[in-house]
């Protein structure tokens, strides 16, 4: 009664209709009537329905747009995910279904609600889940709900591996490896062009370069990468190797060998200030004018077909090495990104031979070509010298090894990531990809060529190494 | 492993309401999963993404593109850059590796602006911060969407200001393959080359360079190419916002030609609590005369017919057919009758 009172005093009010004292037994004759009563409480029971009915929308409504984040996938490996209910705050679900698994290589488990399997396709997976929620009824058709599984192309299977014209100037070969002998030692060089290349069907441009001059018993070994955004480095990187093997051949008889030859042996007989000096002096003339002589050439080269000398950059590490009575003498001269590593005969000490141009961030390195790395105050630091009785590695490499098995400039002073490097090269790896280097091993080329491509993500840089061992 | 780091620094004011910010949605969307396709960028890109209106938040923290999942993006009141400059920065402080004896360091990262519209607020200190420590560190990128963005003060930024125009469909697709391509351009040339930031050709259609030498700097703190209302619906006390666009019309008062200017309806929106989060929390009191505006719509949150009701709060609601209506924002009730002639509402920052 009283309810029924209520509600229509504040209809009439809402009409602007006043009830004066005078007319009260009249309202409450009017209340009290069954048909108004029943009218009210119909009008109460639809509102109540009304209200369900909006709460229950807006609730279907809410759980449709909310955002359900799902972990991403890769194809071929295993997923896994937790639909939490409880957390998405789905407590009132009272059925539910998952659906559109079918060919994506994804199961529901509907009790653990876990959704797992080995993805077989890429792409955003529009899953469907069907949901029924607490005040509906039976036969009220499954609300959908839309949930995104974003699912990974496996890496590896989108390198495209397209063949680089051999018709087009300074074309070269996509992967080269040689082995032969170096002094008394053997070496084993292979150079390959990597990923990022292949994708485009673009050039190697790294390169490499060595001899024996058997006239006057040195032995030269050049190593270079040529710059990615220079057009024509594939050349320059051949230019540089080349250039500075000829200029040894031609010129090295001519500096004062024999004078070093004794400058050497008293140095080995009894180290002082004074040969220190005589051989950083020697060293420091006779690389300085064939790194000189590089940078002369590529220019000259660059000026004789009217091209820009940038587009030649490239990094250029050497190394000179004599067999003495006493030892090795290993001249080394370096710019760019490219280690030399000598290591100990036993194995338990590793030299870095050379400076590395590091930028402060990625690719600010120094390039051959660049006149302005002969005026920087940095020059006398890229020379090295060392003399040593024996030794069981001497490697060059360009940062397309160095980046993926040293990552950091500092591991390539410490001697246990050399000799882990060493474990990977003769097998330890995923591949089970195996160097040999037993001198009598015929096919050390074509292994370390084989060991060269290892996969590693986000590491596509052509890859060269170069072992005197 | 080197990084290539991506920032989409974007404008999620108010004025972005609508098609603009569901199209920067969808177009994120699309260039993940076209760099998804290409080998290099899916192993060297990492993305993240701020937005900022009144205030500045990071939706993506920078992660791989293979975790990236495509986040909602709110809208908030004001266009705050040197807020979202200023967090841009210190993302960069935190999260970028330089290259030491011990450390791999990231490339050079590239920064993506996105705004359509005017700073609500002064923006000097912010840019003299960037020019010094940031213009050489990270290659930027302002984009202008539409006709009203100070350019010349992006231009201060940095030299790549670009104009997309043309908002369709289409063109929104143009220009996120335009980023896409400039994305995997430098994912490439940056890994071999010092200052390698490379942009994808501009078709000049869609996205042209702007020449920042012709336009004057334009200084005021509300951003005048939209009008945009908030208001909250009766029933489920949401808010949302309706937005109009600016119009210049020619009228003739008393003989005289005259250019009038007028806002047209562009729609209402649904927006979500986070829009108070992200807004300039400042005193702010901008009126618009209501005979300004031209079309009034529905509520966007429940339908009911009229979304522009003030209250005697000043602010706006949504109201039915029912008889006695209460302001979700004060609560106050009361009922409603057509207003005759224009009146003064609050506008937002934009």
């Amino acid at each position: 009664m009283e309810e029924t009172k209520r509600y229509l005093q504040s209809l009439l009010f809402q009409n602007k209709i006043d009830i004066p004292e005078s007319k009260q037994t009249l309202f409450e004759d009017f209340i009290n009537n069954e048909n108004n009563i029943t009218a009210v409480k119909i009008i109460k029971e639809k509102q109540r329905m009304i209200m369900q009915n909006w709460n229950l929308k807006n609730r279907i409504d809410d759980i449709t747009h909310q955002s359900v984040f799902l972990p991403n996938g890769t194809v071929n490996k295993i997923y896994e995910a937790k639909i939490d209910f409880a957390q998405l705050g789905w407590i009132d679900f009272t059925s539910f279904e998952i659906q559109n698994l079918e060919e994506t290589g994804l199961t529901f488990d509907h009790d653990s609600k876990l959704l797992f399997g080995i993805p077989i396709i890429s792409g955003d997976l529009k899953i469907k889940l069907l949901f029924k929620i607490e005040g509906e009824s039976e036969e009220t058709p499954f609300h959908e709900k839309i949930m995104t599984v974003i699912v990974n192309p496996d890496p590896k299977s989108l390198w495209k591996n397209i063949e680089s014209d051999r018709n087009a100037p300074f074309a070269k070969d996509d992967h080269v490896a040689i082995s032969s002998t170096f002094l008394d030692k053997k070496i084993v060089v292979a150079s390959k062009r990597g990923r990022s290349h292949a994708n485009v069907g673009s050039f190697r441009e790294d390169d490499f370069a060595f001899k024996n001059l058997d006239s006057n018993g040195w032995s030269v070994l050049g190593v270079s990468d040529g710059a990615g955004s220079a057009a024509l480095s594939r050349k320059g990187s051949k230019l540089a190797c080349d250039t500075v093997v000829d200029y040894f051949e031609q010129n090295l008889d001519k500096e004062n060998l024999k004078d070093f030859d004794e400058i050497l042996l008293e140095h080995y007989k009894k180290t002082d200030l004074e040969t220190s000096k005589k051989i950083s002096h020697f060293v420091y003339n006779t690389l300085l004018k064939a790194a000189h002589f590089v940078n002369q050439k590529i220019e000259e080269f660059a000026g004789n077909i009217d091209e820009e000398l940038k587009k030649f950059h490239a990094t250029l590490i050497f190394a000179l090495v004599k067999k003495y009575d006493f030892g090795y003498a290993i001249l080394t001269f370096g710019v760019g990104d490219c280690p030399i590593g000598l290591l100990n005969k036993d194995l338990t000490e590793v030299t870095l031979m050379n400076f590395i141009d590091v930028g402060e961030f990625g690719g600010g390195t120094r390039f051959i070509t660049m006149p302005e790395i002969f005026q920087s105050e940095k020059l006398s630091s890229r020379f090295g010298f060392k003399l040593v009785d024996d030794f069981s590695y001497l490697m060059l490499m360009t940062d397309g090894i160095y980046d993926p098995k040293f990552v950091v400039e500092a591991n390539l002073e410490k001697i246990e990531k050399w000799n882990e490097f060493l474990s990977d090269l003769k097998g330890n790896n995923q591949d089970n990809s195996k160097v040999d280097f037993d001198d009598e091993n015929g096919d050390v080329a074509a292994q370390l060529s084989n060991w060269m491509d290892f996969w590693s993500p986000g590491n596509h840089d052509d890859r060269t190494l170069a072992i005197i061992y | 492993m080197r990084r290539l780091p991506i920032y989409f620094l974007i404008d999620i004011s108010e004025s972005m309401v609508g098609e603009p910010i569901q199209q920067v949605e969808e177009g994120l969307a699309t260039i993940i999963q076209a760099l998804k396709t290409d080998p290099h960028a899916l192993e060297t890109v990492y993305v993240s993404i701020i937005v900022f209106a009144g205030q500045p938040k990071t939706l993506v923290p920078l992660q791989e593109i293979v975790s990236f999942y495509p986040p909602k993006f709110p809208i908030g009141s004001g266009t705050s850059l040197s807020k979202g400059l200023g967090h841009l920065m210190y993302e960069l402080r935190s999260n970028i590796v330089k290259t030491t004896y011990e450390v791999k360091g990231d490339w050079k990262p590239i920064v993506f602006l996105f705004t359509d519209g005017v700073p609500t607020d002064d923006t000097q200190a912010a840019i003299s911060e960037w020019k010094n420590n940031w213009q050489r560190t990270a290659n930027l990128i302002a984009v202008s969407f539409g006709n009203e963005t100070d350019t010349k003060l992006l231009g201060q930024l940095t030299e790549n200001v670009l104009h997309f125009k043309n908002t369709n469909v289409q063109s929104y697709k143009e220009f996120f393959k335009w980023v896409t391509d400039s994305i995997k351009t430098s994912s490439i040339s940056v890994e071999n080359n010092s200052s390698g930031f490379e942009l994808a050709k501009l078709d000049g259609e869609t996205i042209s360079k702007i020449d920042l030498t012709k336009e004057e700097p334009n200084k005021q703190y509300v951003d005048d190419n939209y009008v945009v209302l908030s208001g909250k619906c009766q029933n489920t006390k949401r808010p949302y916002l309706m937005k109009y666009r600016k119009n210049i019309a020619p009228s003739i008062y008393a003989g005289i030609e005259l250019a009038s200017k007028n806002y047209k309806l562009v729609g209402a929106y649904q927006v979500d609590n986070n829009y108070f989060e992200l807004a300039d929390n400042s005193n702010f009191n901008n009126k618009v005369n209501t005979e300004e505006l031209f079309g009034a719509p529905t509520c966007p949150c429940c339908g009911n017919q009229i979304a522009f009701a003030v209250c005697v709060c000043q602010k706006i609601h949504c109201i039915g057919d029912e008889q006695i209506s209460t302001c979700p924002w004060c609560n106050n009730q009361g009922s409603y009758g057509y207003g005759e002639g224009g009146f003064d509402v609050n506008r937002t920052q934009g």
